[in-house]
């Protein structure tokens, strides 16, 4: 994006000044769509329907208020180089006028950017009120320019006219007019596109690439902020992560951590993004993707299964996902790669030794439900046993087939603990010991390390309790024993829910995340220091900006919809923090 | 003939050049950044030797490292020790810690403990240039040795003897040199020298307080007595001075280039750092002969490499890749250390250090490997071979590179991939293997 900022940067400087010399070419139809102006090979479009609206509150816009007076926000505006007031004023008096003002006229109906990845080229496209307040604003912008260079009357004609449009070409950058349309692009041939399509009425531009109308047409209304990506053409441009991510449909891991319809969202042929601001509420990120390669088998609802009890606290994270882990290893020959099958192969055989010789996909995890809740709470150390890190802990809460399926896990757990120390003895490590435990009628098994004697640092390792029980169908997996005994209490006497309506869901408390990152602030640095080479204060820093991001945000709840297999949906609300907190 | 050997060597004008000073930071240090290479050779020997011995600046060393220990990786361990060897401070000092870890190799992988091993670390930091008895005895005491040689298990009537016999064989003495019947005795003096919880402790009830006999010499022998028992030994000083010189000379010393150390460092009352700094300004260290005779390891070499280049490496990256070419700090393959020399080299490792070479070469200035080839090379296209040699491989080369190096320029149009092609070209090379 990068590419992008100089064009910007350039399109607050060179305008464009009107004349009456033009008026050979119909002007453009008031309904056209914009998305219709850029040429198809930008990659990447980006329409800011949103920005008359904000260009018009200017700096009272609720949001930036609402920025302006956060710690986030404070510490952006520390960094620039005079404050948006200051800067407004400078930019008023250069142009002899509202700047914003001029900006929101000149963009009043609508604003769009096209980029073309693997070059630098760029254009943005933007049409005014009405051609006069264009030819107004224009003049304005060109006579500032005129008067900071000292050549006064030098840009009263344009240098050029194609397509009926007049043309300047103000060093590398191009820009043209036509009526309420404005072009300006850092590539001629670029912009000539633009005005081509511009005196084409059936030209088509993004309109063009498969799936993009459609998109266009159901986007929010009120959006601030919508973007195409053709991603499947742009990971020719892309690096290595990029492709990765771009492979998780086939990726075991990706699948099983993001699920179906992330996994798919992330392997379509193209995506559309939504980002609508709440005032100073909050923002909504809508994700839709074109043309999905979604894995059905494994998608949502592919396989009937009851969804676990609702869990009350909310924590730091809770989440309501659909892995059909079962399937992950019975379809692993038609769904996943054949280069990780030897690892299925190896968890099956490992699997067998657990669970009595039976097999792991068709007659262990067949029986559980597809629907797992996730959660993820802060924990209470005992002051002896405080770890030198302190994580929180998480836990999955599964459904099972009946309620006397329970008990080969609770074996399985068993063992894989007595294997693990067996591993650990054969090092001449300490090894875990196995506890039983009970609440109400429910048994926990549970291991730990022994406690560190007094005065030793306590590792991590001390931090890790690994829990498991079951309560009634619910199988209750945890990394504290302590978790697990309040999910224990939690579940006894509730009934899953048969209603088969679910959606997968993640909700995160960020005023609990910030906790934690005050809480391990040194350790965050020293480790951004070893992954990166950053020296301390530049390492502070980044970790400072996070712990003000947190802030600024409340809380953070993602949604998929999967309606359309090959269109699923991620909707990403972000709730900003209130008052105080967002300092 | 042996003092001769370690008489201070004076350069006469012309020789104290750039071939001379990067085969003292080559093997003293982890390399010299173009500004440090051109500090020493603006100011010579003397000052430039007294530089690479300047202790710690004062800086806590373990800051960086201390709030992640609870997290129980060593991998955050190994990318801190990678920070400090880039960073550069304390050359001489960090040398010493990779020589000792090296000799008394401690592996994690059994100890399972980071805080543990990093206070090893740190005693070898700060002890490294010291007495040598003093490194010894605490060594001796020390809870990650402890762990890895059994000394919790060591116990009156059924004595462990694996410290005692490493001790003897691998740290102080070599084989030869003891016998079996004084490694038992010398294990029944350490019994009961274990560890509660991350501290050494001295377990009375299973201490063996019976006559032992170590060396023909009989008493009621414990650890310490035994420790000060093998440091009387003439063996000894012998033995730490073939590892001084196996580290910073040459990889076979010669027998009387051994004599002559171990001489020195007695007279230097056991001072490593001493020793180490007549060994350092000697005419054996920079005699052509023993130039460019070790193959480098890896962390050397990557150190090396990365600060000659004037590049920035991530310590995490850098401690992955070292790792990968087949030295994972804090974990060596065997008690004996890593076997060094040719072993560094085989098919696996060469790919690694082939692939780790060429992305330092092509880093860009962004990311984990950032290195700026345009400053450090001159704007001169036609210049480019030259220079490239000069800084990688002062002592010149087998005849072939130069000529290599100009075919590469000359069919490389874009200058940003001319410029890491050349510089990988001479990475690559065998002869800037050895250091």
């Amino acid at each position: 994006m990068n590419r992008i900022l100089p064009i910007a940067a350039l399109a607050s400087l060179a305008m464009f000044r009107p004349l009456s010399w033009l008026g050979t070419r119909p002007p453009l139809a008031p309904e056209r769509d914009l998305a219709s102006l850029v040429p198809e090979e930008c990659l990447v479009y980006v329409e800011a329907s949103g920005l008359p609206s904000w260009l018009t509150q200017g700096l009272e816009h609720p949001f930036l208020r609402h920025l302006q007076a956060s710690g986030l926000g404070q510490a952006w505006l520390s960094t620039l180089p005079m404050s948006p007031v200051d800067g407004l004023a400078r930019a008023d008096a250069w142009l002899g006028g509202s700047s914003l003002g001029t900006a929101a006229g000149l963009t009043e109906r609508g604003l769009a950017l096209g980029f073309v990845p693997g070059t630098e080229k760029s254009v943005i496209v933007a049409r005014g009120h009405d051609a006069a307040t264009v030819e107004q604003g224009l003049g304005r912008v060109l006579d500032a320019i005129e008067r900071q260079y000292g050549w006064p009357g030098g840009l009263d004609v344009p240098t050029e006219r194609w397509s009926g449009a007049g043309v300047w070409i103000l060093g590398a950058a191009v820009v043209a007019r036509h009526g309420d349309l404005l072009v300006l692009a850092n590539d001629r041939g670029l912009a000539e596109e633009v005005l081509e399509l511009a005196a084409d009425p059936e030209g088509r531009g993004q309109l063009a690439h498969p799936g993009f109308a459609a998109h266009h047409a159901a986007r929010p209304s009120d959006a601030t902020i919508w973007a195409w990506l053709e991603l499947a053409e742009l990971e020719a441009h892309g690096d290595e992560g990029f492709r990765k991510l771009r492979a998780a449909n086939r990726s075991p891991a990706a699948q099983g951590i993001l699920g179906a319809r992330i996994a798919a969202l992330l392997s379509a042929r193209a995506l559309s993004v939504a980002l609508r601001f709440e005032g100073d509420q909050g923002v909504e990120v809508r994700m839709r993707a074109s043309e999905a390669p979604c894995v059905e088998s494994l998608a949502p609802l592919a396989r009937r299964g009851d969804v676990p009890a609702e869990i009350d606290g909310r924590g730091l994270a809770q989440a309501l996902l659909y892995r059909d882990y079962a399937r992950y290893f019975t379809q692993r020959v038609e769904v996943f790669g054949p280069e990780s099958l030897p690892a299925f192969a190896e968890a099956v055989t490992n699997g067998a030794l657990f669970f009595e010789g039976q097999d792991l996909g068709e007659e262990v995890l067949a029986h559980v439900s597809p629907w797992i809740r996730f959660v993820s709470r802060e924990l209470e150390f005992a002051p002896d046993l405080r770890p030198g890190i302190p994580l929180p802990g998480a836990a999955i809460v599964a459904l099972l087939d009946q309620e006397d399926a329970g008990e080969p896990w609770t074996s399985a757990f068993q063992s894989l603990v007595s294997v693990i120390n067996l591993d650990r003895a054969q090092k001449g490590q300490p090894n875990m010991r196995l506890h039983l435990l009970r609440e109400g009628d429910v048994e926990i098994s549970t291991a730990r390390f022994s406690a560190p004697v007094a005065a030793d640092g306590v590792d991590m390792r001390y931090n890790l309790e690994p829990a498991l029980a079951v309560v009634g169908r619910h199988l209750v997996l945890g990394t504290h024993a302590s978790l697990v005994r309040d999910l224990v209490r939690e579940l006894s006497g509730k009934a899953p829910d048969v209603a088969q309506v679910a959606r997968e869901t993640l909700w995160l408390d960020a005023s609990g995340w910030r906790s934690l990152v005050e809480q391990n602030f040194e350790a965050l640095v020293a480790n951004k220091r070893l992954e990166t080479g950053l020296a301390r204060p530049a390492a502070e820093q980044e970790i400072h900006a996070l712990q003000l991001a947190l802030a600024f945000v409340e809380s953070a709840r993602l949604e998929l919809d999967g309606a359309e297999a090959r269109a699923p949906e991620l909707r990403l609300e972000l709730h900003f923090a209130r008052g105080e907190v967002g300092r | 003939m042996s003092e001769a050997l370690l008489e201070a060597w004076h350069p006469r004008p012309g020789e104290w050049d750039r071939a001379a000073a990067q085969h003292l930071f080559r093997r003293a240090a982890f390399g010299a950044r173009p500004e440090e290479l051109e500090r020493a050779l603006a100011e010579g020997l003397e000052p430039t030797l007294a530089r690479l011995f300047e202790p710690p600046t004062g800086a806590d060393s373990s800051a960086a490292i201390r709030p992640l220990l609870a997290a129980g990786q060593i991998e955050l361990l190994q990318a801190w020790w990678m920070a400090l060897i880039l960073e550069g401070g304390a050359p001489v000092h960090e040398r010493m810690v990779l020589v000792w870890h090296d000799l008394f190799a401690t592996s994690n992988d059994k100890v399972d403990d980071v805080s543990l091993m990093h206070a090893q670390n740190e005693l070898f930091r700060t002890r490294g240039l010291g007495d040598f008895r003093e490194l010894l005895h605490a060594l001796a005491r020390d809870p990650a040795m402890l762990r890895w040689l059994d000394g919790d298990t060591n116990r009156r009537g059924h004595p462990n003897e694996n410290f005692a016999r490493e001790l003897l064989e691998l740290f102080a003495l070599g084989i030869g040199n003891y016998g079996e019947q004084d490694i038992r005795e010398a294990a029944r003096a350490f019994s009961g020298w274990g560890t509660a919880g991350r501290a050494f402790a001295l377990r009375h009830e299973h201490h063996d307080e019976g006559l032992k006999t170590v060396f023909g010499r009989t008493g009621n022998w414990n650890g310490d007595d035994v420790v000060d028992l093998v440091l009387a030994q003439p063996a000894c000083a012998r033995h730490v001075a073939r590892v001084l010189l196996e580290a910073f000379v040459a990889p076979q010393p010669e027998a009387e280039w051994t004599e002559a150390l171990a001489g020195v460092l007695a007279a230097a009352e056991w001072r490593i750092d001493r020793a180490l700094r007549i060994l350092l300004a000697s005419r054996l260290f920079f005699s052509p002969a023993v130039r460019r005779a070790r193959i480098a390891g890896p962390v050397e070499l990557l150190a090396t490499s990365a600060r000659t280049l004037g590049a920035r490496l991530a310590p995490k990256r850098a401690a992955r890749m070292a790792a990968d070419m087949g030295q994972a700090l804090f974990r060596p393959p065997s008690v004996k250390g890593w076997d060094g020399g040719r072993t560094w080299i085989h098919s696996g490792t060469w790919i690694a250090r082939h692939n780790a070479l060429v992305a330092l070469a092509s880093a860009g200035s962004q990311g984990e490997l950032q290195v700026d080839l345009e400053a450090w090379l001159t704007k001169d296209r036609a210049g480019w071979p030259e220079r490239v040699l000069e800084r990688l491989l002062p002592e010149g080369d087998s005849g072939t590179i130069a000529e290599e190096l100009r075919q590469v320029v000359a069919r490389t149009s874009e200058d940003r991939t001319a410029r890491a092609a050349a510089v990988a070209l001479v990475l690559t090379s065998p002869e800037y293997q050895l250091f």
